[in-house]
């Protein structure tokens, strides 16, 4: 009895937490817009956010656009179907590894920093300092973070992609000796820019929803102490990637069967 | 401030009959409060008994389960959100941290609400800024960072910002907390100065006896959930509950008992050879 009268309020626990997550995002998204005072938030949270992201997203996307050139070339080679390696790298970065891996680094590296400095900003009491300053802290600080974290994440997803490319068609074109207009050309011929590109792009946005209100929601309740911090951060790291991975899952299910 | 007979009058604050929890923890059975206006007010009481609580209850960002707040006329707890938020421009806090705003230079963060609230030309706020950074001594730190304060200086800081918008009533929560003693007179002297040239009426929490009592027109105890004790701080000082008299005189041991309740001594010691 004790395990399904604690199954039932765990359950209840975790239904009240995305009730109360629901009501903070809408909180914050929902209101007269007021374009002069948000615009530079936005746009600073979009340098934080977005472009300090930049170096790892680009460091990581050549990594793998590498490495799927390598492996690609080795199992295609077999088949002497080395002109798919284009396609294979494109595909596998568009469809999958752009919008995952970039969600991913992003709940590692933005979505991390999203949820300390917010749980510190309560902790060091500035989010009840603003309240009682007659500022609303979820329009002021919530809501610019938010829409930096949705818009950006799916931009640096496609700069993944981009860079991976180009990290397949060096090992692939100019290390291994693949056929260089067979590389492109053939890539062309099979990218399909509904069912490949947008797709992948949705995906990226689902992605970056997700994890940037994950990342917000964690922060705004964290417990206002150093352990607190800390748990919150964790929690969104692991949240966030386990969101991340479920829902490519449903995504991939129904985009692409 | 009381009259003769005991009479309240023309209070800024008053909280009558006030009840609140936390969860299943009771904090305030049946509080009454008076604060009078223009004067400051101390409230103390043992750290955890809620101090806080009691500002934040002011402020509008938690509600009693029970009973009125009353702000200049206003029950506080009723209000809409915009009427609070409207409310709120004619008060501020001071909090324990200072909760200066880290991504801003010292200027913006007094900038901040004058900006936020005024539609006032940018030479104007600035002007105001130096003259609220002057008023607090530190005109010439305006653009430096909140981490390169001291703790001191931090707390005067956002000072300067909690007047900004010259307020009616300014709560402070612990400013005496963590400061040394330079710093203690420095802000004993700027609330007492803020009080008297802007005719502000202030709300202190402290449990720094001294310093408090010294500035206190009007003091509350708060102990056992309740306000157990307030007036002028002389006659609380030989003030006929013991427990009044334990705490502003620092006593280790009386009806808040030294040892936490615990079975006899002697048992226990025996306990473990039987
Ligand atoms: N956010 C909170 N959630 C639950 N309990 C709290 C919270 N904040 C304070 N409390 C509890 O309320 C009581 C009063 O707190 P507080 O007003 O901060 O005390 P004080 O300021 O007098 O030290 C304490 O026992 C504290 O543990
Ligand atoms: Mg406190």
């Amino acid at each position: 009895m004790d395990v399904i009268a604690n199954l039932g309020r765990s359950s209840l626990n975790i239904l009240r937490g995305m009730g109360a997550a629901l009501i903070m995002l809408l909180q914050s998204i929902i209101g007269k817009p007021q374009p002069r005072k948000s615009f530079p938030l936005f746009m600073r949270q979009m340098y934080v956010v977005g472009v300090q992201s930049m170096l790892i997203i680009l460091i990581s996307g050549l990594f793998i656009g590498m490495v799927l050139g390598l492996q690609g070339y080795t199992i295609l080679v077999d088949f002497g179907a080395e002109q798919a390696l284009g396609p294979m790298v494109a595909l596998s970065l568009l469809r999958e590894l752009g919008p995952v891996v970039t969600a991913l680094l992003f709940a590692g590296r933005a979505g991390s920093a999203l949820t300390a400095e917010i749980g510190l900003m309560r902790a060091t009491e500035q989010l009840s300092s603003l309240e009682m300053m007659a500022v609303d802290p979820l329009r002021r600080v919530v809501s610019p973070r938010f829409w930096a974290g949705f818009i950006s994440m799916p931009m640096l997803a496609l700069l993944f992609t981009a860079v991976g490319i180009l990290g397949g068609y060096f090992v692939g074109v100019q290390w291994l000796g693949v056929d260089d207009g067979a590389f492109w050309s053939v890539m062309q011929a099979s990218v399909d820019w509904r069912d490949d590109v947008m797709n992948g792009v949705i995906k990226s946005l689902v992605f970056a929803f997700v994890v940037t209100w994950i990342a917000l929601y964690k922060g705004y309740t964290a417990e206002p102490t150093s352990e607190g911090i800390s748990a919150a951060t964790t929690s969104t790291v692991v949240t966030g990637s386990l969101a991340v991975l479920g829902f490519d899952f449903v995504l991939t299910a129904i985009m692409f069967s | 401030m009381y009259d003769q007979k005991g009479c309240t009058v023309d209070n800024l604050v008053e909280l009558k009959d006030v009840y609140f929890n936390r969860g299943n923890t009771v904090i305030y059975e049946g509080v009454n409060l008076q604060v009078p206006r223009g004067k400051i007010t101390a409230i103390m009481g043992p750290s955890g008994c809620g101090k806080t609580t009691m500002l934040r209850l002011i402020g509008g960002q938690l509600k009693p389960r029970s009973g009125s707040v009353d702000f200049a006329g206003h029950q506080v707890p009723e209000l809409s959100r915009g009427e609070l938020y409207e409310l709120r421009k004619r008060m501020s806090m001071l909090f324990q941290s200072g909760a200066l705003f880290t991504d801003m230079s010292v200027s913006d963060n007094v900038a901040f609400p004058i900006l936020e609230h005024t539609k006032l030309p940018r030479e104007i706020v600035d002007t105001i800024v130096k003259m609220k950074l002057q008023a607090v001594g530190l005109r010439g730190a305006g653009g430096l960072q909140p981490d390169e304060l001291s703790g001191g200086m931090a707390r005067r800081a956002a000072l300067a910002r909690a007047i900004a918008l010259d307020p009616e009533l300014i709560m402070y929560d612990e400013p005496f907390t963590g400061q040394d003693p330079i710093s203690m007179g420095m802000i004993v002297k700027l609330i007492r100065s803020l009080n008297q040239t802007l005719g502000l009426t202030s709300i202190i929490v402290s449990h720094d006896i001294h310093e408090t009592m010294g500035i206190a027109d009007h003091v509350a105890i708060i102990a056992n959930k309740q306000v157990v004790a307030q007036g002028p701080p002389q006659a609380l000082l030989d003030h006929e509950s013991a427990l009044v008299r334990q705490f502003l005189n620092g006593e280790p041991d009386g009806p808040v008992p030294f040892h936490y309740q615990a079975n006899n001594y002697l048992d226990d010691l025996m306990a473990r050879g039987g």
